[in-house]
């Protein structure tokens, strides 16, 4: 079923887009959550809170792509079950690195607080990305947003790893000149 | 700012940008036609070169003339024919500049209509033995003395030296 097509289903309320949405969309839900967490309970449960986020959400939201609208639910729900873990030994995902290399880019005493900053912040990134080459911008992304497995990314695009841990560098050392020309830092 | 933010801000990332990463590209197999086009005009340059260059500079003979003696058959050895008997091949040349191929092998040139020239075939001891001479028209009256000089000396004086290029003044 198309996108659109489910997306009617949630507006008039058939429980149907669920079943539509989880049919479509598990696998790839899965895979995201579990690159956060590592974990396969817990993937198990923010890819079911997902269904029920989307439920709860759609409408009043009318998402242009519903896939890239449930990627953006489950990493969210996961990246705070990540947080409420306390226990961090305990997790194989690949949270603890995506954070320590971002924290590359970023002034450690200071921060940005509130829904508002942030959505100006990745706006700001948003602008970062496009200027990059297509191939360093999609790398950053499957890194930082799907927290994919550097072999993973290479796989993906036909590269070495050690060429994408060196791309991934360099974009982060852009990305640090770009956000103190941005004022963030 | 701290690090748990920027992971944050990247969840209002564009649609197009996600939607464009992805796509999966596979280096090791994919076809990059403009590297084959290359590969492909260096080929097409190598068999023209073959053709067109080194090919006519292998080839000797007389300036002119479209006959000319294979000279890679003068060296290889000699064997039977389908006639039981040995082939020969023999390359005579005169001091007018005239060349002359004698040989009893069943495919050689016994006329060429495209050049003047002369072309004799003469039987031997069963055999028959073919002689071609290319040369222009003024040449014709030497070229038919130079045939009969070969039948007489070489074919029937039984002086053929297969492989042999001789000359003769």
């Amino acid at each position: 079923m198309r996108d659109e097509d489910i997306v009617e289903l949630y507006w008039q309320r058939n429980e149907q887009a669920i079943t539509e949405t989880s049919n479509k969309y598990e696998k790839y839900c899965y895979t995201i959550s579990y690159n956060i967490l590592g974990n396969v309970e817990d993937c198990h449960e923010c890819v079911n809170d997902t269904w029920l986020s989307t439920w709860n959400s759609i409408p009043p939201n009318r998402p242009y792509s519903l896939k890239m609208y449930v990627a953006r639910i489950v990493r969210n729900l996961s990246f705070n079950r990540y947080e409420s873990m306390t226990a961090q030994k305990r997790n194989n995902g690949q949270m603890p690195l995506v954070l320590d290399e971002l924290q590359e880019c970023i002034a450690s005493d200071s921060n940005v607080e509130g829904e508002v900053m942030a959505r100006e912040l990745g706006r700001s990134i948003n602008r970062f990305i496009s200027s990059l080459p297509e191939t360093e911008g999609n790398v950053f992304i499957r890194r930082y947003f799907y927290s994919e497995a550097v072999k993973d990314i290479a796989r993906r695009y036909g590269l070495k790893a050690n060429h994408v841990a060196v791309m991934l560098t360099r974009c982060r050392a852009k990305l640090k000149d770009y956000l103190k020309e941005e004022g963030y830092m | 700012m701290n690090r748990k933010a920027l992971f944050e801000s990247l969840e209002y990332l564009d649609d197009d940008l996600l939607e464009r990463s992805e796509r999966k590209v596979s280096r090791r197999f994919s076809l990059d036609f403009s590297k084959l086009a290359y590969v492909l005009g260096a080929f097409v340059i190598v068999i023209l070169s073959v053709n067109l260059i080194l090919v006519p500079m292998g080839r000797k003979g007389e300036k002119g003339t479209d006959y000319m003696a294979p000279e890679s058959s003068i060296s290889k050895e000699e064997n039977k024919n389908d006639n039981g008997y040995s082939k020969e091949y023999m390359i005579v040349n005169d001091q007018n500049g005239l060349v002359a191929y004698v040989t009893n092998e069943d495919t050689a040139v016994t006329s060429d209509t495209r050049t003047p020239g002369v072309y004799e075939t003469v039987v031997h001891d069963g055999v028959e033995y073919h002689i071609s001479i290319s040369c222009s028209l003024e040449q014709k009256q030497q070229a038919q003395e130079m045939a009969e000089m070969i039948i007489r000396e070489y074919i029937q004086g039984n002086r053929l030296q297969s492989g042999i290029t001789e000359y003769h003044y």
